[in-house]
């Protein structure tokens, strides 16, 4: 009621409308947002617009304290970071150097650009002559230039290794075609005819934003359009200072890994120090470590993305935009891995960015109460990017460029299971995964399968998310570029919970035969190579065993791996965080788990505390006697499951050990309490 | 203004921090003493900010100055007149 009480009074004090028509109209802007993002998505040539959404769109508009973002789509593709953009934008062009369809173009990550893959399209709209509005889209384009395509190169250690980095430019003047700009881009691009179609579509959705926000100023009048602008963002405000209030007062700190930057395989450590003084923030990084030698850093975007987690965990529901980053400072050292320097490289902005998220909801778990906290994700897009030239017959070997981003497993929360098979937190999840007959067309590669995993998720009252796999076999020579992390755990519990399963990659030869079998992410150890991952000496994949045991690769970022045809590769992405004591899941829940082969019967009996029993019919059912023996048990050996890592078990060495493991699940169940323990080759 | 904000040496420290710098200033909301000058990115971007620490009561917020080196990377043209292409 006091929020309710304030958007009131902002509505009619403040800005001199009613809250019905402030209301209205602060949608308004927010619907021209949404057309905006839906033309971009629309006419977007790429599969990584089009299909993955990897882009957004944004209102900013002029307010005494500089340019305010009034709505928003996609938010957190900018990281929220869309008016850090458009300041710094419009501090160093300048707005009286504007003219009426002049169209800005720009990618460098010291002006607020995630990566330089993600390009931003630029464009003000004058009303009666003013400039009232800068509209932005941004996009991740298949391909910006460099050594490695596709924007990830992994490797590199200066800018000057990276793809092509753009300050402010004229994209259009005046809504003519500035020629020399898209010859730069284009000709310095390997997919011009990808990345022409969607700059085009950046460009066209910032005209359809355009003649929108016109529409609006004329049909309501621009003062009250402007007021409405306004309102949106004291409301915006006022939702996340009542959120922030409800947090005690304190310095709440969490820490976080990145596993390696693709160089070395040193963690490099994020610390995130959350101040909350009455209804405001500060994100205090300081304590992080410098940045590291390699790419896995960003140069100004984690200023806003820690927020993301913010927002996530205090209040997830209402409609945001700028106005709720009024209520959160950050300080970020210079030359640290939150915030490094130039020359330093900066692609991977995905690592990054997916730790501080982490590490600013580690420190707010510190600062809730259990029901609100939640176990972090796996912490990585697990992004895998393809390129080459396309061998196939009449494909004319045309250069090709696309994405599969397989997904991972969310954390555990107080009202149920992790998500599976998303994009991590620190995108809200807005990030799509590929469609795969998509890229089939687009790209030489053909997908096996796509799944979860058994027993991928940290375990818990409610457990995490399940991992995902994914197989990719080349038609003809296919470039493969990856990155990912938590190839050591899986993302860490929270309130007892285990870590979910580490990420892992395995290159797999067929010999021109068929695939070798696969039962929910887990292959025999004969019918593949480690190429990153912990595996033990045996060659199975273990959180206990080492990053270099046969492996191609002790780090889990890399660029140039070639697939030759009839060569696969297969993604196994790690899940999420348990939450709270699994040995307190509901054995019901263990059970459809089992059911659903989402849980392992092994697992459910030496990490749930959960038996079964096999009826004559084959039913399976719990044994509750049997359970709660068991689970007395376990609950005398260990205090919680906060240092358990997720891992299917058993893995098979062999296809003799593969068929074993494939056999119906009251078959399995029937030899494991014949013999009292899981049957581990 | 020139080109000496475009690049930078890597830090020497393995683990880094933002400095708050002690003010001799009195909070007028709590009446703390404890309140310090330090850079921020705040909703607009870079700034820096006095604050008391006790109770987050801002007492003064600052567009960088070139002294603030605040954020240390700017573009060489920073200033420039405008030409039509920018």
């Amino acid at each position: 009621m006091a929020t309710q009480s304030k958007l009131e009074s902002a509505g009619r004090e403040r800005h001199g409308l009613d809250v019905a028509s402030a209301e209205v109209l602060a949608f308004a802007l927010h619907q021209v947002s949404v057309q905006m993002q839906q033309a971009l998505v629309r006419s977007a040539f790429s599969a990584v617009v089009r299909d993955i959404v990897d882009c957004a769109s944004s209102i900013s508009m002029r307010t005494e304290a500089g340019w305010e973002t009034v709505a928003e789509t996609a938010p957190t593709h900018h990281a929220v970071g869309s008016q850090h953009v458009c300041n710094f934008v419009m501090d160093e062009w300048g707005a009286e150097n504007l003219r009426p369809g002049d169209v800005i173009f720009h990618n460098d990550p010291w002006r607020g650009a995630v990566h330089q893959s993600d390009v931003s399209v630029m464009r003000g709209v004058f009303v009666d002559g003013e400039l009232m509005f800068m509209l932005e889209t941004n996009s991740h384009l298949v391909d910006m230039g460099g050594p490695i395509p596709g924007g990830y190169p992994t490797g590199a250690r200066t800018l000057y290794e990276e793809s092509i980095r753009i300050p402010p430019n004229l994209l259009y003047a005046e809504d003519v075609p500035v020629r020399g700009m898209f010859n730069l881009i284009l000709e310095a691009t390997r997919v011009a005819s990808l990345n022409l179609g969607d700059i085009r579509a950046l460009y066209g959705a910032v005209v359809v934003g355009d003649r929108l926000l016109q529409e609006l100023c004329a049909r309501e009048g621009r003062e009250r359009v402007r007021s409405a602008g306004l309102y949106a963002l004291d409301a915006a405000e006022a939702n996340i200072r009542a959120a922030i209030a409800r947090v005690p007062d304190g310095d709440y700190t969490g820490v976080d890994y990145m596993d390696d930057d693709g160089i070395t395989a040193e963690p490099i450590r994020v610390q995130a120090t959350i101040k909350v003084r009455g209804d405001s923030i500060e994100c205090d990084y300081s304590g992080s470590e410098r940045q590291p030698a390699g790419n896995s850093v960003t140069g100004w975007v984690e200023a806003s993305r820690g927020f993301i987690a913010v927002k996530n965990l205090l209040d997830p529901h209402s409609l945001y935009n700028g106005g709720a980053m009024r209520a959160y400072d950050a300080l970020m050292p210079p030359g640290s891995a939150v915030f490094a320097l130039p020359p330093s490289s900066v692609s991977d902005h995905a690592t990054i960015g997916s730790r501080t998220w982490s590490a600013v909801l580690l420190a707010l778990n510190e600062a809730v109460p259990p029901e609100t906290a939640v176990a972090p994700d796996n912490g990585q897009s697990m992004f895998l990017g393809l390129q080459g030239l396309d061998g196939r017959p009449g494909r004319n070997m045309a250069p090709f460029g696309t994405f599969v981003l397989p997904g991972i497993g969310w954390g555990g929360t107080s009202d149920g299971d992790g998500i599976a098979f998303s994009s991590p937190p620190m995108t809200g999840g807005v990030v799509r995964q590929s469609v795969y007959e998509h890229v089939e067309r687009e790209a030489p590669v053909v997908f096996w399968d796509h799944s979860y995993i058994v027993d991928s998720g940290g375990v818990g009252k409610y457990r995490g998310g399940a991992g995902a796999f994914v197989t990719i076999e080349a038609l003809s020579e296919v470039e493969i570029t990856c990155v990912a992390d938590r190839i050591r755990k899986g993302g860490p519990g929270y309130g007892g919970g285990g870590h979910g399963m580490a990420a892992y990659v395995m290159a797999i030869e067929t010999g021109g035969g068929p695939p070798p079998p696969v039962f929910n992410g887990v292959t025999a150890v004969c019918d593949f190579e480690p190429v990153f991952g912990c595996y033990d000496e045996r060659g199975r994949p273990d959180p206990e065993g080492a990053l270099t045991n046969g492996t191609r690769y002790d780090v889990s970022k890399f660029s140039g791996l070639m697939l030759a045809p009839g060569d696969a590769l297969r993604v196994l992405s790690g899940g999420g965080g348990g939450w709270g004591d699994p040995l307190q899941r509901d054995p019901e829940l263990v059970l459809a788990d089992v059911l659903d082969e989402v849980v392992s019967p092994e697992a459910a009996f030496s990490e749930y505390g959960v038996v079964f029993a096999v009826d004559d019919d084959g039913t399976v059912l719990v044994d509750r006697t049997a359970t709660e023996s068991r689970r007395r048990t376990l609950a005398e050996q260990r205090p919680d499951s906060r240092d358990r890592v997720a891992i299917p078990r058993p893995w098979p060495l062999t296809r003799a050990d593969m068929e074993r493991l494939m056999r119906p699940v009251a078959r399995r169940i029937d030899e494991f309490n014949a013999n009292g323990r899981p049957v581990d080759p | 203004m020139g080109v000496e904000r475009l690049i930078f040496p890597n830090p020497a420290e393995q683990f880094l921090t933002v400095t708050r710098v002690p003010v001799d200033r009195t909070c007028p909301a709590c009446g703390s003493g404890d309140v310090a000058r330090y850079p921020i990115a705040n909703y607009i971007g870079p700034r820096i900010v006095t604050r008391c620490q006790a109770c987050f009561e801002v007492l003064q917020l600052d567009v960088p100055t070139a002294e603030d080196m605040w954020p240390p990377f700017r573009s060489a043209t920073y200033g420039w007149p405008a030409s039509r292409a920018g």
